[in-house]
């Protein structure tokens, strides 16, 4: 399997301390990584450092990903704009040449008939559904997901689910982070679990 | 140019359903000239004059200061600056389309109704027409550098003041220039220099402030 992210010596202060520490992973293309850990392990940092939006103390990051995508805990999405005016906007701006049609992924998250709706008007499990269809959308080569399997219905879970093993099939590359190891009857996951700012 | 025009549309849109909100600018600043009116009510009308078309300016100028704190804010809050870094499509371009479109709907009003108080208030066309044009250069400027200040406080929580205490020292060349130019103008005098002196501010904070914003926000977000 091709290396796309190499990790090596990863630390990064906040404070005087250290939230992440020594930190050294390889991440092959067409794996699912879970990074699993208590409230405040670090997980949202490290995910933020490997998406570039966080800087790094010492260390390094290599990542040969061409296009990423992020879903943080805050979803990124306008609330005086429509669901299909978010998504929309996200896709002109993505140069990907394989982008997905927005019907299509609309229909697959069961979100057709919100197509029109502001997303201000959503409950908070829509408006994380709608983040996540950014994923599918964008058609981009690694999905970094912060606890995405929080705050969702069985139903919508089970639509993620699906989406996981398709994009497995289709070479992406998937980091999420949750509370606990994650088992998957399709997918090989490959959990980690971060402890005091440390991979164990 | 198309990321930028792209952006542009997005925030017209986000605008126009905010509703009344897009009104306050230009209701606060009518509220500041009638407390400047009302406080120097007592001196002589010629003086009142004279220090109409500036007062109008600092109007202006107080106006943009309390709006800059919201260029990056509601990015910074809904996640949208996350997404936008994280997906490598953060450019200098969408700094300026950001701070472009922040100008446009929040300062501009105010600048374009400020002709209108001028000539209420009974100063000539000429002068007017300079007050015009020299904040249609000033409030860009203005909004251009204090996109960095707002960057820099994004995410603190009392950001506001420290905003404004930034900043304000920041504007005092472009004030300067600004009321010159207008004084100027109702001593009939040349205010070409002064506008000219204005434009070039304008352009050099074009070129720098694109990128010194951007490192700013990665360290507000870091």
């Amino acid at each position: 399997m091709n290396l796309l992210i190499k990790i090596i010596n990863l630390t990064i202060q906040r404070n005087n301390k250290n939230i992440l520490e020594n930190i050294s992973l390889d991440i092959h293309a067409k794996s699912f990584l879970n990074i699993h850990g208590a409230n405040g392990s670090g997980k949202t940092s490290f995910l933020k450092v490997i998406t570039g939006i966080s800087e790094i103390e010492s260390g390094e990051i290599v990542n040969r990903a061409k296009n990423q995508v992020y879903v943080g805990h805050k979803y990124g999405l306008k609330t005086n704009l429509t669901v299909s005016e978010n998504l929309m906007f996200d896709l002109q701006n993505n140069n990907s040449h394989k982008k997905m049609n927005l019907t299509k992924v609309m229909e697959m998250y069961k979100m057709s008939k919100y197509r029109d709706v502001l997303v201000k008007n959503l409950s908070h499990g829509l408006q994380k559904r709608v983040s996540l269809m950014r994923t599918l959308l964008l058609d981009s080569d690694v999905w970094i997901l912060d606890e995405p399997f929080s705050a969702l219905d069985e139903e919508t879970k089970k639509i993620l689910d699906k989406t996981f093993i398709e994009a497995i099939k289709q070479n992406k590359t998937i980091i999420v982070t949750s509370h606990s190891i994650l088992k998957h009857d399709h997918i090989d996951v490959q959990n980690y679990l971060l402890e005091d700012g440390r991979i164990q | 140019m198309e990321e930028f025009n792209k952006i542009l549309i997005k925030e017209f849109k986000i605008a126009s359903r905010s509703g009344y909100e897009t009104l306050m600018p230009i209701m606060y600043l009518l509220i500041i000239i009638l407390f400047f009116n009302i406080s120097i009510s007592y001196i002589s009308k010629n003086l009142i004059l004279e220090l109409t078309p500036l007062m109008i300016w600092l109007s202006c100028l107080l106006v943009s200061v309390l709006n800059l704190e919201s260029i990056f804010r509601e990015d910074y809050e809904d996640g949208t600056l996350d997404y936008f870094i994280s997906s490598n499509s953060f450019h200098e371009s969408v700094i300026i389309a950001k701070v472009f479109s922040h100008w446009l709907l929040t300062t501009l009003p105010v600048v374009v109704i400020s002709p209108f108080i001028s000539i209420i208030l009974g100063i000539d066309y000429k002068t007017t027409l300079i007050l015009f044009l020299s904040l249609l250069i000033g409030t860009p400027t203005m909004s251009l550098l204090g996109s960095v200040a707002a960057a820099l406080t994004l995410t603190l929580k009392r950001g506001k003041i420290l905003l404004a205490i930034i900043v304000l020292p920041m504007y005092v060349p472009i004030l300067i220039f600004g009321t010159s130019a207008v004084n100027n103008s109702f001593l009939k005098m040349n205010s070409t220099s002064e506008l000219i002196f204005l434009s070039i501010i304008f352009l050099l904070f074009l070129l720098i402030t694109p990128t010194a914003c951007l490192k700013s926000l990665r360290l507000s977000l870091d």
